[in-house]
């Protein structure tokens, strides 16, 4: 198990990590999702080893790191543009962990080769790594960081710079490899795709702190707060104003528990919306457009509204302009903090 | 592949003819000199140089000081080099710039810091002249530079976390350094140690007057064979036989360096260098900056302290005494002055024009032509100064008569100089999207006025740099000098070397105070090139 509590690591003036904390159990795939500069790679960095935090503690199984250096703490680093040496091919690349704990040749040769057909560059021993492509520098690096066989493997912004075609195949790819191994895993991205893909839970961090934690379905359907909720790419994320436990917005009131903190933000799923001759809520299509299987539909609320759009899901999309009516399913409407 | 246009092409015609009667040519009259002296092929001048044990002699003492200074050199270079790729201190901007003096700063005022340093009456009290020690320590004074710039930038660039990873796969630090940083930077150190021993074989000034009558490389030697013992033909063949070494070590050079070529990303932009942060790291970075700005400041500092030292105590007589005549020149001092600065005005003009034709050649022409124009370029370096002086001196007398010509020591300077305008031009040039150049002729600019207003503002400050280069290079040349300048017109170096031959106080004197003077000229040179630089080269 991971623990990471309280890490600060300031350059100059600013602080990367500010308060930084994170657990990981044995044979979990922890993302840490934030937008960029949110001190994300300075935290695998510190987990590395690599950076000495002014601050904090990372303990593995109990054991604090403090005083372990990189090369003794086992774990595997891939970066996000993969650093390969330029000047070994892919199978020196792959052996090079292997290498280093003094494994006998053949030994390596036959562990090399395996880890290649895991990563699905079966022979690709020889081949010098300016020829590779984006996708097999990738693999590579996957490759070289999981050949010694880490005990947690920390990924840093692994898909970042690839197509998506690529992408897509490799978010298929990698979860599998990792369940085959077993692996303990820190996943950082800023991609939203990616997190839900691989991370059995997401941690969100903005300005070196967590601010969200939990699954995939959790922080999307009950995202704890405005800035993740629209880091998540929520939709219909409205300021509200609340008046003795009831939250209005002109056009919808729903109630507020004592208990949640003011002010008070609300989302509501576009998928949670529907278009019902019966609904209550008045409003004309605006814009409808097609994304695979449904459309999203911007409709503008007619009264009382102050220019308010909601984001419909939708399977049909009635023309720009079309006065509709709309029901919002009050269950799932989600109470955030500002 | 598409031909370049033929008046393209026709621009390759002025670097090809200059450097093919002035460079060429004149090795081809030392070889006849060398290998058919009376006309017909005839070896025996060459035999009885190989069979001279003096001769040997020379060539071995040659080998083993460069060899020396070269991994003495090393060894001070390499952690002055670590420190300025990885840390940030106070004053590295100023160190930096230090380091770009040596590369510009005339032998001859090695020769006289280093006379004042540790020659007879120096600042340290002990007579070194004449000695090895003293030769060695001035080629590393000379050389650190060459090596801290040359390691240094590349290990600044070098992706870090192409280290880290070695890291993070279990590497400790020693093992880091043995199985990624040592062969990533194998190439850089490489190249600058084969600079550094080029540089240090060929030494001249240094060696000529810090090495008295023992001490003789082969360059001395063949500057002794031709006016001390008129001896063409063996200076000749010493020519050839130095040429076909520094031919063979520069291709051995070239082979290792295609062989090694790997594609190392480098990191542009923010570099990643910060303050030491252990308090050990702390104090070693202080010692090593603070004894690699001793070694390059205390020689010059202490020729500008011997400079005032007069017979009356201190003053400024060494300066007023310049416009007297003296028994070493034939014209009083300060004449050195005004010929050196016309002298290396005519030069620079020279080298900017052949440079700049023959950087736009290489840049824009495609294929062998390009190639070989590159080549050319590059031979005056592998042949030594001295080598063109000689060449010059021997060959100018047919089929045209420009032994007299006032232009001559210009010729001889700028063959030396344009391979710097060359070197600053062509990255900018290759750098500048042909992009550009075609936007501007769709809106009608011919393709000439295309370049003239595209390429060639943008180049401008490139262009400055390797103007300056040539005029630090041009006012500082000794070596070829050395064979060209008539004694009633001596250039600053000539003037500081006739006058250091001389023994006496005030003859000393009156040559640290020139050398000052040659070393501010030098200083402006650089501060003009750094000012010039400000922005590193970007892509256009």
């Amino acid at each position: 198990m991971l623990e990471v509590s309280g890490i600060v690591v300031r350059y100059e003036d600013t602080a990367a990590l500010d308060g930084m904390d994170l657990t990981v159990l044995d044979g979990e795939r922890a993302v840490v999702m934030g937008p960029s500069g949110s001190g994300k790679s300075t935290l695998l960095r510190v987990i590395a080893g690599l950076e000495v935090p002014d601050d904090g503690t990372v303990r593995w199984n109990g054991r604090y790191l403090d005083d372990v250096p990189p090369h003794r703490r086992g774990f595997g680093l891939m970066f996000q543009d993969y650093a390969l040496f330029p000047h070994r091919d892919v199978g020196r690349n792959v052996a090079y962990g292997l290498e280093m704990q003094g494994l006998p040749r053949d030994e390596i040769a036959r562990r090399v080769a395996d880890t290649l057909d895991l990563v699905g560059l079966p022979g690709a021993e020889r081949r010098a790594v300016a020829t590779l492509s984006g996708g097999e520098q990738q693999r590579v690096a996957l490759a070289r960081t999981l050949a010694p066989g880490p005990s947690l493997v920390l990924l840093d912004e692994p898909l970042g710079s690839l197509d998506r075609t690529l992408r897509d195949r490799l978010l298929t790819d990698m979860p599998a490899i990792f369940d085959r191994l077993g692996s303990t895993v820190v996943y950082v991205t800023h991609d939203r795709e990616e997190a839900f893909a691989i991370g059995h839970r997401i941690t969100v961090v903005e300005g070196g702190k967590p601010v969200a934690h939990g699954t995939a379905a959790d922080l999307w359907r009950r995202p704890p707060s405005r800035f993740v909720a629209s880091f998540l790419g929520l939709e219909n994320v409205f300021d509200v104003t609340t008046h003795h436990d009831v939250a209005t917005t002109g056009w919808l009131a729903i109630p507020v528990p004592a208990s949640h903190p003011r002010p008070v933000a609300i989302a509501i799923p576009p998928e949670h919306i529907v278009i019902d001759p019966a609904g209550d809520l008045e409003g004309t299509v605006v814009e409808a457009r097609f994304r695979g299987g449904s459309y999203l539909v911007r409709v503008a609320v007619a009264d009382g509204a102050d220019g308010a759009e909601l984001t419909v899901d939708t399977r049909d999309a009635p023309p720009p302009g079309t006065p509709v009516r709309l029901r919002i399913d009050p269950d799932a409407v989600a109470l955030l903090a500002r | 592949m598409r031909r370049s246009p033929f008046a393209l092409r026709l621009l390759a015609v002025l670097p090809i003819a200059f450097l093919g009667y002035f460079f060429v040519y004149p090795l081809a009259r030392i070889s006849i000199l060398a290998l058919a002296p009376r006309g017909a092929p005839d070896l025996t001048v060459f035999i009885d140089v190989l069979r001279d044990p003096d001769l040997v002699g020379v060539a071995w003492f040659t080998l083993w000081q460069a060899a020396l200074s070269t991994s003495i050199t090393l060894v001070v270079g390499f952690p002055a080099a670590y420190v300025f790729a990885h840390y940030r201190f106070p004053g590295k901007t100023f160190l930096r710039a230090l380091m770009t003096i040596p590369f510009v700063l005339p032998t001859l005022v090695v020769g006289a810091a280093f006379v004042a340093l540790v020659g007879p009456g120096g600042a340290l009290g002990i007579d070194l002249q004449g000695t090895i020690t003293a030769i060695v320590v001035a080629h590393v004074f000379y050389n650190v530079p060459v090596i801290v710039r040359g390691v240094g930038s590349f290990w600044e660039q070098l992706d870090p976390q192409v280290t880290d990873a070695a890291r993070t796969l279990g590497a400790g630090p020693l093992s880091v350094f043995r199985t990624v940083t040592a062969p990533l930077l194998a190439p850089a150190v490489v190249s600058s140690t084969a600079l550094v021993f080029l540089f240090t074989f060929t030494s001249f000034g240094v060696i000529l007057v810090l090495g008295g009558f023992r001490n003789a490389t082969i360059e001395v030697e063949i500057w002794r064979q031709t006016t001390a013992f008129l001896r063409l033909d063996v200076a000749a063949a010493l020519s050839l036989l130095q040429l076909g070494f520094l031919t063979a070590v520069l291709a051995a050079y070239n082979r290792y360096q295609e062989r090694r070529a790997v594609g190392i990303r480098l990191r542009t932009g923010a570099s990643s260098a910060r303050r030491p942060r252990s308090r050990t790291g702390r104090t070693v970075a202080v010692g090593i900056v603070a004894a690699t700005s001793a070694l390059l400041l205390t020689p010059l500092a202490v020729l500008v302290g011997r400079s005032f030292v007069t017979a009356d105590g201190l003053g400024i007589g060494n300066y007023t005494g310049l416009g007297e005549r003296t028994t070493a020149l034939f014209v009083p001092p300060l004449e050195a002055v005004v010929n050196s600065v016309r002298l290396a005005v005519a030069a620079t003009v020279l080298a900017v024009a052949v440079g700049i034709v023959a950087a736009a050649t290489i840049a824009y022409v495609r294929g062998p032509l390009a190639r070989g124009v590159d080549l050319l370029l590059m031979l005056p370096l592998a042949a030594s100064a001295v080598t063109i002086g000689f060449g010059l001196l021997v060959s100018m007398g047919t089929p045209i008569d420009l032994r007299r010509s006032l232009l001559l020591i210009p010729i001889a300077h700028a063959l030396v100089a344009i391979p710097f305008v060359v070197r600053s031009a062509l990255p900018v040039l290759r750098a500048i999207r042909p992009r550009l150049r075609e936007a501007a002729m769709v809106l009608g600019a011919s393709p000439g006025r295309a370049w003239w207003t595209v390429d060639a503002p943008l180049a401008a400050r490139a262009f400055a740099v390797g103007t300056a280069f040539a005029f630090a290079v041009s006012v500082g040349e000794f070596g070829a000098t050395a064979f060209l300048a008539r004694p009633a017109a001596p250039t600053l170096p000539v003037a500081i070397f006739r006058l250091l031959g001389q023994p006496g106080a005030e003859t000393t004197g009156r040559a640290m105070a020139l050398s000052v003077i040659l070393m501010a000229l030098t200083a402006l040179a650089v501060l003009a090139i750094e000012a010039a630089r400000g922005g590193a080269v970007e892509e256009l």
